[in-house]
């Protein structure tokens, strides 16, 4: 189910929404776990993923996964104890699985539990991040962002001259920029500088007084 | 081999085996808190924020001993606590913050080799608890400086001393100028980029292994031998703001126990922002 801050919660598993978990039941006590889109957009995109090897027992509030990105070095941390199963060597190999498709292709791993804690569902865990990525100013674009900017109380000149110079300087053709700032009056200049220069403009949206904008570098 | 002086360093066991021992505060030192102390901690574990508590908010530099002393107390711990200190961003920030522990002397601590990555890689255990300490009695007996370097002093030896070594620890792009800084640190631009006259690049993270724990005693003294920087030489590290300078002078002066090492913590962000100073690219 889609919520209004544009997160996605699908309703065929469960969730733990303090742990940023999801859960699908497989069999009677195994679970294939993965992290939320919502948590992505705060933790970043990862470059690097490492999970608990096969046959570890997981102590509760023990950490079953790390995940690494430019701003963050995550933990994924256990709900409760269970056993590792099985992992995910495809998302180890190429931690972009789990950003581009965080609940299909880029799963964590596979674990059982006798006793798992308390899950939710789709409707009750979207109610809950509702709250939470509000408090962590966090808003689901399309895509997970390469980059992020932040852009303040500055000119919208300057603004768009920061933009530029930042895609010249560290993106690769392709790569996105998540872009935040809070001048409103910069909308319609930040829609038009893309066709102008040739960018791509993948999403705007505004949120309060804050202006997220989600560009791709095509030049 | 070993390293020089293996008690500067602890591991995740010790520190499992040691949660809520007595007379042992566990710091976690971070630049960002908010994407990790407040996210998850190891349980016991007091925070230095770093931007906040370890940097004076009126002028750039480093928290005096007065300043030291209250933060000592604030945290609860005392002239003969064991600290161990770990946190984000690779351990530089407990590592810059080992450096200012040294600075005013505090006998007992120790880095977490691998710091908040390795706990999380290792299946740590992590609590959102928030410790409540009792204030504690905290005082600097002596400020030390042997471990820093202003610019002036820098300039002096540079002129003087054949001996120096100049060790740039920053990536290949910042050495040659190419970019000032990385995309997720804007505060830490300069107005030109390059390095200082004279220095070679070791960037830092080859001193480290993938888990974020440093490489063997042998592995490091070929790293650095092989480049010139001989424990015979008189080295100065420098980054952009100084603390992947001092994992550098960490891994120099503790681990191969080199005489003779000191931080430039004014760095890039002081050298590429100086009028009429030379610079190289």
């Amino acid at each position: 189910m889609k919520a209004a801050d544009g997160c996605l919660y699908p309703e065929d598993r469960l969730y733990v929404v303090e742990n940023d978990l999801w859960f699908k039941q497989l069999s009677a006590e195994r679970f294939r776990i993965g992290v939320t889109l919502p948590y992505l957009f705060f933790s970043g995109k990862p470059n690097r993923v490492t999970v608990r090897g096969v046959g570890s027992l997981v102590r509760k509030n023990t950490s079953l996964a790390l995940l690494v990105s430019i701003k963050m070095e995550g933990a994924v941390v256990a709900p409760f104890d269970c056993e590792v199963k099985m992992v995910n060597a495809a998302a180890l190999a190429n931690p972009v699985l789990v950003a581009d498709d965080p609940y299909g292709e880029g799963w964590l791993a596979e674990v059982s539990s006798s006793d798992p804690s308390a899950m939710v569902d789709a409707c009750e865990a979207a109610k809950k991040y509702e709250e939470i990525n509000r408090e962590r100013g966090v808003v689901c674009l399309q895509a997970v962002p390469d980059y992020e900017i932040k852009v303040f109380g500055q000119t919208c000149e300057s603004i768009l001259t920061q933009i530029g110079d930042f895609m010249k300087a560290y993106m690769s053709f392709g790569e996105t920029l998540h872009v935040i700032t809070s001048d409103p009056a910069t909308e319609v200049d930040m829609i038009s500088w893309a066709e102008d220069t040739g960018q791509g403009l993948l999403e705007v949206r505004r949120v309060g007084k804050t202006l997220h904008v989600l560009y791709r570098r095509l030049v | 081999m070993t390293y020089a002086n293996p008690n500067v360093l602890t591991d995740v066991d010790w520190v499992r085996q040691n949660l809520g021992k007595p007379g042992i505060a566990i710091v976690e030192v971070d630049y960002d808190p908010k994407l990790a102390y407040e996210q998850g901690h190891i349980p016991g574990a007091l925070l230095i924020d770093w931007r906040k508590d370890m940097n004076k908010p009126d002028v750039r530099d480093i928290i005096d001993a007065r300043q030291f002393e209250e933060l000592m107390s604030r945290l609860g711990i005392s002239n003969d606590t064991h600290v161990v200190l770990y946190g984000d961003y690779n351990n530089w920030f407990a590592t810059f913050a080992f450096w200012v522990f040294e600075i005013y002397g505090h006998q007992k601590v120790q880095l977490l080799n691998g710091g908040r990555k390795k706990w999380i890689d290792s299946g740590g255990e992590l609590t959102k608890e928030i410790p409540s300490v009792k204030p504690a009695t905290y005082k600097v007996p002596k400020v030390n400086y042997e471990n820093r370097v202003f610019l002036q002093d820098l300039l002096k030896m540079k002129v003087a001393n054949p001996n120096l070594v100049l060790v740039d620890v920053r990536s290949p792009a910042e050495f040659t100028g190419e970019i000032t800084a990385p995309p997720e640190y804007p505060n830490e631009h300069a107005q030109r980029g390059g390095h200082i006259p004279g220095a070679i690049n070791i960037p830092w993270g080859q001193a480290i292994r993938e888990d974020g724990t440093f490489k063997s005693a042998e592995e490091l003294k070929q790293l650095y031998t092989s480049k010139g920087v001989s424990p015979d030489k008189e080295v100065i590290t420098y980054c952009r703001i100084g603390e992947r300078a001092s994992v550098t002078w960490f891994v120099l002066k503790h681990l191969l126990g080199y005489r003779n090492v000191k931080v430039y913590d004014g760095s890039w962000t002081e050298w590429g922002n100086l009028v009429n100073f030379p610079i190289e690219k």
